[in-house]
């Protein structure tokens, strides 16, 4: 009986000492959302209607967000957790190829400033995946063009404007 | 039986040889008297004083003691202070506190003659009270747009509390006259636990690293203990005439 009860220990000693499953983000873990973005009709309000050949790039960054331009109705962005706001170029109709010449029929490339503003509270997650950020009080507006060349007709934040998972969509933008 | 024999055998030779045994020019009785010591037995855990020099991230030291009430009954007790500093991929922080475990243990070894081996099973009730400094802190994100975001907070949590059941398995052997070599293993259950606002108690002074959502624990021991006999009780022991 005592050496059963000794070798049962022992044995659930070893297998905990060596169980280190938490050790690791998993990737089912929800850590910081992304900004998740779905795009509408802006004449049929309630339809979706996909972009074209879409690409964004936050202002301080060099690099295109997307590896090539998406044509979808819907997009997840990172924001920034070390400041309170994100501004972001939104450019559709963006040559897939950039050295390639445009032809005289190629829709033009579109540039639209778009600048999120919000409050941001690390959260703990847990001892492999630190903290995540949550995004309160989130706020969008788009910077006006001049002659109203526009390509983002409209935009609506979601209620309530708090970023805090990726299931809900939190942007519609009009076009 | 022969692993309990040979398990007894290691440790003896390991601790250094157990000492003549008395069992000669006796055949001619049917028992003898042996005294048996009763007393308080203290020491301290000679793992946690290494870990303290070897392992920079780590400071502890326990005192551990144990009285024999009853036959192969002993009441148990640990006490000690422990300063644990821990690196994450995403956190950094230390804990640093003083725990104190109450119990028994019971010795499942029958000796031989006045032998004082012992192959040990116990339980403790642990209580710790300690403090959680999160040193820094990195905000995880599956996106590698914008740099990591790591924060440097230096921020200390005061007053937490925890508690758990704890089993305990193990030897004890008598390497020289009443000094003691101990090795045992220990399984925790946490009972209640006092966590910091919007961090949590990675790693419980006696308690050891948590693991996430389970409430499990564990741990080990190598001790040396000093027995102060107190009372000497005579027993009679049957010699076998084989």
């Amino acid at each position: 009986m005592i050496k059963n009860t000794l070798f049962l220990l022992f044995m659930s000693f070893l297998l905990l000492s060596g169980c280190q499953k938490d050790d690791i983000c998993a990737e089912t873990t929800p850590t910081t959302p992304h900004l998740v973005i779905k795009f509408l009709d802006n004449e049929n309000p309630l339809n979706t209607k996909a972009v074209t050949n879409l690409q964004v790039k936050e202002e301080n960054t060099m690099e295109d967000y997307f590896e090539t331009p998406v044509s979808d109705t819907l997009i997840k962005i990172p924001l920034r957790t070390t400041e309170n706001f994100t501004n972001y170029t939104f450019t559709i109709n963006t040559p897939l190829d950039p050295d390639a010449e445009i032809e005289a029929n190629d829709p033009l490339p579109n540039e639209d400033q778009l600048q999120f503003n919000y409050a941001k509270v690390a959260e703990y997650v847990g001892r492999a995946c630190g903290y995540k950020t949550q995004f309160l009080a989130f706020e969008a507006s788009r910077v006006n063009e001049v002659g109203n060349t526009n390509w983002v007709k409209n935009i609506e934040v979601l209620q309530p404007n708090d970023i805090t998972n990726e299931f809900d969509t939190h942007l519609y933008i009009y076009h | 039986m022969n692993l309990t024999r040979t398990s007894i055998f290691i440790i003896s030779f390991l601790g250094f040889a157990l000492g003549s045994l008395q069992a000669q020019n006796l055949a001619t009785q049917d028992s003898i008297a042996i005294k048996e010591k009763f007393g308080i037995r203290v020491g301290a855990d000679l793992s946690k004083a290494i870990t303290s020099i070897i392992d920079e991230s780590y400071k502890g030291f326990e005192i551990i003691g144990d009285y024999r009430v009853y036959e192969d009954f002993y009441a148990a007790a640990e006490i000690g202070i422990e300063e644990k500093h821990y690196t994450e991929p995403y956190l950094d922080g230390t804990a640093n506190g003083s725990y104190i475990k109450i119990g028994a243990n019971y010795n499942a070894y029958k000796n031989w003659l006045d032998m004082q081996n012992e192959i040990f099973v116990g339980v403790r009730y642990g209580f710790a009270s300690f403090s959680q400094t999160l040193n820094k802190f990195a905000i995880y994100s599956n996106d590698t747009y914008f740099p990591v975001d790591i924060r440097e907070t230096n921020q200390e949590f005061k007053s937490l509390n925890a508690s758990w059941g704890e089993v305990q398995a193990g030897l004890k052997t008598e390497v020289l006259n009443n000094i003691f070599l101990s090795v045992h293993v220990q399984l925790k259950v946490m009972i209640s636990d006092k966590k910091p606002d919007n961090y949590d108690n990675l790693y419980i002074p006696g308690f050891h690293r948590t693991y996430g959502e389970s409430s499990i624990g564990v741990g080990w021991g190598y001790s040396l203990s000093y027995l102060i006999p107190v009372v000497k009780k005579t027993k009679m022991q049957k010699i076998s005439k084989d």
